[in-house]
């Protein structure tokens, strides 16, 4: 957040990006004096974390109510497509699984060539064509829209969460087999096997144990790149999550909701790496943090 | 004399052939998937590269009676830039655009953009990173935890959010985006240089050299940096796709490549509003960033397995079996 403070105040003057082009002198003077821009650089800087510790970050210039407001307004809409679309991109973890049982056999081949398909495509293309297709064509879903999170909006989640999802598979798929496959080369799972233990159970028993840290890292940071990676999404879709607020918010020139989302993008963030060290030590027990 | 040149050209094709018959050589073409995507990326960056020869007509030229042509039509092109007008029959492979430009000469000059910003965004965050994973990786101390945390810290913030604060601050230009690439992605490259340079400066190779009296710098440069090529190399391979979907995404926000200036990416944006009167705008550019990123990715990937010896073996045996058996190897 530092960096985010630093980056606005040193790198360019926040002046410029709330007034216009064209703006006169005494114009830039007044609204320097209304935002407190013209005290020095330390006391902005104090004050800005002392803003951040009690969560208030002043009021929206374009709606006119306080911007936490707004923030915590759109965190559970982006939450949500978040939390699904990567729930659903946990089917890939079983796909990799399967491919990395007979590997370079048909079905490995097939899901190799398909993730890598699928992890090339720029999502909200994808998101493009199945609006095109779907909501059209076929006129099956609606094409964008929002309708609360209850059960009257599900169907709007529908088209996010195929435009979403396949990526995450994709990526799930990859790790997951990739991962698995270079266990099986290890010792320990020809001893398992020597001691005459079923394939099944040397898969699931030893080698998925064994994978799992490295396919829970990836879908840790997948999580977390939801959090701020739908953007694109969001914004086809028009689903009002963080993502869609942080780009309107720039385009606006809403200095407090940029900050705002900034802050809260950042702390979702925070908050799924430490789940995930958090989950290293239950999978490891010879990770420890002291 | 005649003697001469006939020895000259047998031993230049016997160059050739051993070439040809390297078993390395052999196994790249008879893995047809890797083949096709490393074609394909030729292919790209020489349009790109040459596209005033390569497009079929004018970038900017609009012929608003000739807008959104379906792909494969032809159109009567009216030039009144002379002063008797002249009209020229046209042939658009991809159809046109809102403006009735041709579909196909916007993609090779698109093209020639989103290349090169992807090109020097990797270059300048490869270098960047191999630079200061050098450092931490050689000196350690304190130079190393600077560094690292620093890593840390960057590590933390999602790129896309990075590379928007970072635009929003700026301004989108051409350098701005390759700035943003060297800001956010530099981090890949200074962990794996610091992480090799690190067990190497304990080989005994560079204590020999330091025995001889070499410097640090001798060391770095001689020793150092060229078991440092194929890893990198490598990572840059797999960060292009990455950098291309990311570029694509910030040119459709907005924040990219701004126009007259075109790229795949605005080309999508600018498209979308005509999706539905006509698709070839979307689908042509989408389709051209997704076949370019999936040639990275399987080109990145073929690279590590070459790389890495054991991997190697493994898909030179392949492409010997399968070829052996009659069968086309994946």
């Amino acid at each position: 957040m530092g960096l985010l403070f630093l980056a606005i105040n040193v790198l360019g003057d926040p002046v410029e990006l709330l007034v216009d082009e064209d703006a006169s002198e005494e114009a830039i003077a007044i609204i320097r004096a209304k935002y407190g821009l013209d005290r020095p650089l330390y006391v902005r800087f104090a004050d800005f974390y002392v803003n951040l510790a009690t969560l208030d970050f002043e009021t929206s210039l374009r709606h006119r109510i306080p911007a936490r407001d707004i923030v915590f307004r759109m965190l559970p809409n982006t939450a949500m497509l978040a939390l699904v679309a990567w729930g659903v991109g946990i089917v890939g973890v079983p796909l990799g699984m399967i491919a990395a049982r007979r590997p370079r056999g048909m079905i490995d081949r097939i899901v190799n060539i398909l993730s890598f398909a699928v992890i090339s495509i720029p999502e909200f293309w994808l998101g493009l064509v199945l609006i095109l297709v779907l909501a059209v064509n076929a006129g099956l879903l609606p094409t964008s829209g929002f309708n609360g999170l209850g059960p009257t909006g599900w169907v709007y989640l529908i088209l996010p969460c195929l435009t979403l999802s396949p990526r995450v598979i994709g990526r799930n798929a990859q790790i997951t087999r990739a991962t698995m496959i270079e266990e099986m080369g290890k010792q320990y799972v020809s001893t398992a096997r020597a001691k005459g233990l079923g394939e099944n159970k040397v898969l699931y028993a030893h080698v998925l144990k064994n994978a799992a840290i490295s396919i829970v890292t990836l879908m840790g940071d997948e999580l977390a790149g939801f959090m701020n990676g739908a953007t694109a999404v969001e914004i086809i879709f028009g689903w009002p999550g963080l993502g869609k607020l942080l780009v309107d918010a720039i385009t606006a020139r809403d200095l407090p909701v940029v900050t705002a989302s900034v802050f809260v993008i950042a702390l979702m963030v925070m908050g799924i790496n430490l789940l995930v060290d958090l989950i290293y030590t239950w999978l490891d027990p010879r990770v420890s943090y002291s | 004399m005649q003697n001469d040149i006939s020895l000259e050209t047998s031993s230049k094709s016997n160059i050739l052939s051993r070439f040809w018959n390297h078993q390395l050589v052999q196994a790249f073409l008879s893995d047809w998937i890797t083949l096709l995507s490393t074609l394909f990326l030729v292919l790209v960056i020489l349009c790109a590269a040459f596209a005033p020869l390569v497009a079929p007509y004018p970038y900017e030229e609009q012929q608003l009676r000739l807008r959104h042509l379906p792909p494969l039509s032809t159109g009567e092109a009216k030039n009144v830039m002379v002063s008797p007008p002249t009209t020229e029959q046209r042939f658009f492979l991809f159809g046109t655009d809102h403006l009735g430009r041709d579909m196909l000469t916007r993609l090779i000059y698109g093209g020639r953009i989103s290349i090169s910003v992807r090109a020097l965004g990797v270059v300048v965050s490869g270098a960047l990173g191999l630079l200061l994973g050098v450092m931490a990786g050689y000196y350690r101390g304190i130079v190393d935890d600077i560094i690292m945390r620093t890593v840390d810290i960057f590590m933390s913030v999602p790129l896309l959010l990075l590379a928007l604060i970072v635009l929003y601050i700026l301004g989108p230009s051409f350098i701005n985006i390759i700035i943003v690439f060297a800001i956010a992605r530099w981090m890949l490259y200074c962990r794996v240089a610091r992480g090799v340079v690190m067990s190497l400066r304990e080989q005994a190779f560079v204590d020999a050299a330091r025995s001889i009296g070499a410097k640090d710098s001798r060391i770095i440069t001689h020793h150092i940096l060229p078991n440092l090529i194929t890893p990198i190399l490598t990572i840059a391979a797999l960060e292009v796709p990455r950098n291309i979907l990311t570029e694509t995404t910030l040119s459709f926000l907005g924040f990219g490549i701004q126009p007259p200036d075109s790229s795949w990416g605005l080309m999508l944006s600018q498209g979308r509003d005509y999706i539905v009167r006509a698709w070839w705008v979307v689908i042509v550019p989408g389709m051209a960033i997704f076949l370019t990123a999936l040639s990275f990715n399987l080109f990145g990937v073929w690279l590590r397995a070459v790389s890495d010896p054991l991997q190697r073996w493994r898909w030179l045996k392949q492409t010997k079996e399968s070829k052996k058996a009659g069968v086309r190897g994946s």
